[in-house]
């Protein structure tokens, strides 16, 4: 049997415990908008997050990442990467030719997109994200339908 | 009258067991309330870790490496002002933190030093290489300017890379404003006189 002020304390450490494992290591969290169908849906899904791809360690072109949103720090947003430092990305692909004007993704920087490109607000919109934004790598869907979040692109051969 | 049952002092061989109990609590109170950095390099001298050249009158008496009081809390939500001195993350490398002065706010139009102008020649928002802070970034500058890679260098900086605000320096608290517009005629039109949302 634990005294009351043990029970408080074992409470506290716990609560200590799982908030380091929450920012630092993983987390589950909720999604809601169209920029991802049809990989997610519009509302419902339940994400586990991995917080060891922060700040873009690891990550690379194809994974989906959370990032805080730009311009309003209370959103954070969910998009794919499609370009890492030094590569160069097509900023607006037209949807018949597929051409369009090239940029190289600044060092630093990293170049993202809704898989929902017409609803989609993104790099298209706002530019280059800094690495430095991405809080968050997102590997797996819990709910409704448990499935890993692979990283789907693959080479085009010539 | 009801005695206190205090916690055991730890002894020799729960070291490791404390060490580690001891060290969440930490790493909360750093995620969200604030810490102690040593700080390094001269671009923020005389403010920070000042540099005096060899055969100055001016002994430093401090350290090499001055200690400041930052904190986290509502860094990302309440509004950055001309003058506060930041910790970021540098745009251009994420694990590398970077101590700088605000010295533009979003919707200020900055005349930036020689680097940027040469490089970017027409410079955007303007014809004459000034620079316009974009919406949610501002612009940084070190206090000593030869020695400062810092926004004529790359640019504006998003706002949400910043992660610390200074609030204790070896003189005392950083007052609000103070230092604001160091160079002078940096900020060449502010965001409140351009009726542009500046904070």
């Amino acid at each position: 049997m634990q005294t009351p002020f043990q029970f408080v304390l074992n409470t506290i450490k716990v609560s200590f415990f799982t908030h380091l494992f929450w920012e630092h290591f993983y987390a589950v969290a909720s999604c809601t908008g169209p920029s991802m169908l049809p990989t997610l849906n519009v509302a419902g899904d339940l994400i586990l997050h991995s917080k060891l791809h922060s700040r873009g360690r690891g990550c690379k072109v194809g994974d989906l990442v959370s990032i805080i949103h730009p311009q309003d720090s209370s959103v954070y947003a969910l998009k794919r990467i499609v370009g890492m430092p030094g590569d160069f990305v097509c900023v607006d692909p037209d949807p018949v030719t597929g051409g369009g004007t090239m940029i190289q993704v600044p060092e630093g920087h990293c170049w993202i997109v809704g898989d929902n490109l017409p609803h989609s607000l993104d790099s298209r919109k706002y530019g280059p994200i800094p690495l430095g934004l991405i809080r968050a790598k997102a590997i797996a869907r819990l709910w409704p339908k448990m499935n890993w979040l692979d990283n789907s692109f693959k080479p085009i051969d010539e | 009258m009801a005695s206190i049952l205090l916690p055991p002092l730890p002894s020799l061989r729960s070291l490791p067991s404390t060490i580690l109990l001891t060290l969440p609590p930490l790493i909360f109170l750093t995620d969200h309330v604030g810490s102690l950095f040593w700080v390094r390099g001269r671009s923020m001298s005389p403010t920070l870790t000042p540099f005096y050249p060899p055969g100055d009158d001016r002994i430093p008496t401090l350290p090499a490496r001055d200690c400041v009081l930052t904190t986290k809390w509502q860094v990302r939500t309440r509004p950055l002002k001309r003058g506060d001195i930041v910790v970021f993350r540098h745009p251009q490398d994420p694990e590398k933190g970077v101590v700088k002065r605000v010295v533009g706010v979003q919707g200020d139009v900055i005349r930036p030093r020689a680097p940027l102008l040469r490089a970017q020649g027409g410079g955007s928002g303007g014809g004459d290489g000034m620079v316009e802070v974009p919406k949610g970034h501002v612009w940084v500058e070190g206090d000593e300017g030869r020695w400062s890679l810092d926004s004529n260098e790359y640019g504006p900086v998003s706002r949400f890379l910043v992660y610390f605000l200074l609030l204790f320096l070896r003189m005392g608290w950083v007052r609000d404003g103070e230092g604001a517009g160091k160079r002078k005629g940096a900020v060449v039109v502010k965001a409140e006189e351009r009726g542009v949302l500046g904070l």
